[in-house]
């Protein structure tokens, strides 16, 4: 089964996200930042990472360096409100410091598991 | 046209009468100089003539005395023969002496058969009129010189028995006229009856005994003597005076060249001419150097003035040598510097707007990820299943939050523009806390939190649904960074005159750099980062502006020893409401008034009034006398007219309210005209209240008790 953790500071994002990607079969862990996600993925190493960017202890960016770094296996998907922010483009950046696809939300649930799909590995 | 061209018609415009004066003064010169030249030689003419008529006087008297001789009245021809010899040999430019007969036959002479042959018109008019006649010019023919004879008639018991005549030389005139004092190339010719020429100075010899020129026999025909403009017989151009002597028939004439006088003349048009010509070049490379440093002044600063009008920041160039174009440089380099300014100004609030509008956008996605999120869940789980209630709340939670941020972005766009009015009470803040707080605990928000109350009572006067949503925004805050099962700490007190509300949580608290720019995440200035789209909200820049329309301030600030964010609301506290409402019964002296109010019938009287009343009382007749007094020392209470001379009273609240130590002054607005858009315009601006005028004190003492 292919494991997922979600990492975003908004509880009801977070949750939402669990619950439905539970109902389409995934095993889903979440954190509340990039620290926790970190920690998170020490404990029970997820296949995917799906992460905001702006939270407020370790953001999204850090926490996809650190990932690339220390767990390269894991693909990694971008999701963020705040797309582009005066000249730049913070999904484009993101993909940029190491994910492998990005999001802007709001998304439909289906894209997102169509992406999950593509980027699970194969059984 | 050039500054250049307008300098030289200048010039010109100066030199040109000038020049016309100066002309006519000079041809004045001439004139005179020609009138005094002419003048002399006319003196000459007249002296010349004088000389003349004496030494042909002298002949006569001379051949007259001859003709008198004794030896004639015997009719002794032989013994004349002998008084002729002596008179020849005593008159040296006598050629010869001739004793004629009266039918012409000469009976004696000095020289015999000499050849001269007496005149018989000459002869005939002698014996006629029996006087002394002058004969015309002729050569001797023997001799061959010049002479002219002159006949004297010999009268006997009343009849001419004799003429006597003598050939005088003309020798004896060319001296007459040797002794003249002339001007250089000056002519002076002795013309005989005939008007034909006994002497010349200049070539004598040549023209004697020919016609005089033209010129000068017309001009005798005319008159006896005057001055004319003709030609010598060699053709010169003279000015001649003359004159004709009445005794002898005889002329005499000068002739001063003319270009010897308009040479005079030229010279004076020459030196006027170069002087014009020069004072004009001088006025020319005057206008050239002149239009230079007024016009490559200009023209640098037209381009420094293009570059600033196409947004360059260009050095101004500053050493013209022109005062006013100085004065202009500096202006210039003014306006573009404050233009430059203003450019900035705006390009900031650019820059805040997108910066506002890219986190308004992730503002409101991520509560819409959320609800996306929960509806697909919805869609795909069980009704009934814990998901889709779970799901179904958070939609609830997410729409709310929306809502909630939506207003509140109306909210702000309305501070910022200066567009909300509060609508002020005196109102216990710890009451209004509560009273949010039940609310919360009621709508379940708070289950999951520790909340801690510690409030004490505390007057403040403010809008009461406003302060509400200061408080509903704090918390809101405080909520979101505190983990479920933290404590949220809520406390209200007074101190030192100011009421306190703080709101503190046990969140992550937040990164000192962020401190500073915690309120004002719309503001100009402040480096765009990740943290702006953050999620910190907007809802803090919203309580910070409705901190300060209320004449308070907010502020930020970490908790060292429990970990979290305290948020410290302060706002100026008002005396506890009295028991008795009743308006007399409020006395409160002691209060420092500033009174802004032109009229300055109303401002004695409200200073009297108020002094009266035991306040400190100053006053200004125009806002900028009111707001240097206000900004000296703060007063309690500003009583401001709206029509002002200088600024009207809605500017001088502004000002009053923008300024750090001026903005808790409570303002009373005054004006003679009471709509209702006046009013809401002076409580847009800041103003507590507002009063029409006239003013009872009655009124005035309730509206300063009532006010803090």
């Amino acid at each position: 089964m292919t494991r997922v953790l979600v990492v975003d500071d908004d509880a009801d994002f977070r949750s939402m996200l669990k619950s439905a990607l539970e109902l389409a079969g995934y095993r889903v862990d979440v954190a509340r930042d990039g620290k926790a996600a970190l920690l998170a993925q020490r404990a029970s190493p997820a296949d995917i990472l799906v992460t905001d960017l702006f939270m407020p202890e370790k953001d999204g960016f850090e926490a996809i360096e650190a990932f690339r770094e220390q767990f390269p296996a894991t693909r990694i998907v971008a999701v963020s409100g705040g797309a582009r922010l005066m000249k730049t483009d913070y999904l484009a950046a993101a993909g940029m410091v190491g994910a492998d696809a990005a999001l802007q939300k709001p998304f439909e649930m289906e894209k997102l598991l169509e992406l999950l799909e593509t980027l699970a590995p194969a059984t | 046209m050039k500054l250049r061209s307008h300098l030289i018609l200048l010039a010109f415009g100066t030199i040109v009468p000038v020049a016309i004066f100066a002309a006519g003064a000079a041809a004045w010169l001439v004139d005179k100089e020609r009138e005094t030249v002419l003048a002399a030689a006319e003196q000459r003419s007249q002296t010349l003539l004088t000389a003349l008529e004496a030494e042909l006087r002298g002949h006569v008297a001379a051949l007259e005395g001859l003709a008198a001789h004794p030896s004639l009245e015997d009719g002794d021809v032989p013994y004349f023969r002998r008084a002729i010899a002596n008179a020849i040999t005593s008159h040296r430019d006598w050629l010869n002496v001739s004793l004629i007969l009266p039918d012409g036959r000469i009976a004696a002479d000095g020289i015999s058969a000499d050849g001269v042959q007496p005149s018989k018109a000459a002869l005939e008019t002698v014996m006629r009129m029996k006087r002394s006649q002058i004969g015309a010019v002729a050569l001797h023919p023997t001799l061959q010189k010049w002479q002219f004879p002159i006949y004297a008639p010999v009268v006997q018991a009343g009849t001419v028995r004799y003429v006597v005549a003598a050939n005088v030389s003309t020798a004896s005139i060319d001296e007459l006229i040797g002794i003249q004092k002339l001007g250089d190339g000056w002519a002076a010719v002795v013309l005989d009856r005939d008007n034909h020429f006994v002497s010349r100075n200049w070539g004598s010899a040549k023209y004697v005994g020919t016609p005089a020129a033209q010129s000068l026999q017309d001009a005798l025909r005319e008159a006896p003597s005057g001055i004319f403009r003709g030609r010598t017989v060699e053709g010169i151009d003279v000015y001649s005076p003359y004159h004709r002597s009445k005794a002898t028939g005889w002329a005499v004439a000068m002739g001063i060249p003319s270009k010897e006088i308009d040479d005079a003349s030229n010279r004076t048009a020459w030196l006027l001419l170069s002087g014009v010509l020069l004072s004009i070049s001088l006025a020319m490379a005057g206008a050239y150097v002149i239009s230079r440093r007024i016009a490559m002044p200009l023209t640098s600063l037209a381009g420094a003035a293009e570059a600033i009008g196409q947004g360059q920041m260009t050095e101004i160039p500053q050493e013209a040598q022109v005062d006013e174009i100085r004065t202009l440089a500096t202006v210039l380099q003014a306006s573009a510097r404050a233009a430059h300014e203003r450019e900035d100004a705006l390009r900031d609030a650019d820059r805040a707007k997108d910066r506002f509008l890219a986190m308004l956008s992730h503002e409101l996605r991520n509560p819409l990820a959320s609800i996306s999120a929960a509806s697909h869940v919805l869609k795909v789980a069980r009704p009934d299943s814990a998901n889709a209630v779970k799901a179904r709340l958070v939609i609830e939670r997410q729409t709310r939050h929306m809502a909630h941020l939506i207003n509140d972005l109306l909210d702000i766009s309305r501070v910022t523009m200066g567009k909300m009015a509060l609508d002020r009470e005196r109102l216990d803040l710890a009451d209004l806390v509560a009273r949010v707080i039940s609310v919360w605990r009621s709508s379940g928000r708070f289950e999951r939190h520790e909340v801690a109350l510690d409030l004490h009572k505390v007057w403040v006067h403010g809008d009461r649904v406003r302060l509400e949503q200061v408080v509903n925004n704090l918390l809101d805050n405080a909520l979101k960074f505190t983990s479920i099962g933290r404590g949220i700490r809520v406390r209200v007190a007074q101190e030192e005159g100011e009421a306190v509300l703080q709101v503190a949580d046990e969140g992550t608290g937040i990164p000192p750099a962020l401190l500073a720019e915690l309120f004002k995440p719309f503001v100009q200035g402040s480096e765009p980062g990740a943290h702006a789209a953050a999620g910190l909200g907007i809802g803090l820049s919203l309580v910070k502006g409705l901190v300060e329309m209320h004449g308070g301030m907010v502020s930020a600030a970490n908790d060292e020893k429990r970990r979290g964010a305290v948020f410290t609301v302060r706002l100026p506290a008002v005396p506890a409401q009295a028991a008795n409402d009743e308006p007399d019964s409020v006395v409160l002296g002691g209060r420092r008034i500033l009174i802004i109010e032109d009229d300055d019938d109303t401002r004695s009287m409200l200073h009297a009034a108020f002094e009266l009343g035991g306040h400190h009382v100053r006053n200004a007749r125009d806002g900028t006398t009111g707001l240097a007094i206000a900004a000296e020392s703060p007063p309690d209470v500003a009583i401001i007219d709206i029509g002002l001379p200088d600024m009207d009273g809605i500017e001088v609240a502004r000002r009053l309210r923008a300024g750090p130590r001026s903005r808790r002054i409570n303002l009373v607005a005054l004006t003679g005209f009471g709509g209702s858009e006046d009013q809401r315009r002076a409580l847009e601006a800041g103003f507590d209240v507002h009063l029409t005028k006239p003013v009872t004190q009655e009124r005035l003492k309730r509206v300063i008790g009532d006010l803090k």
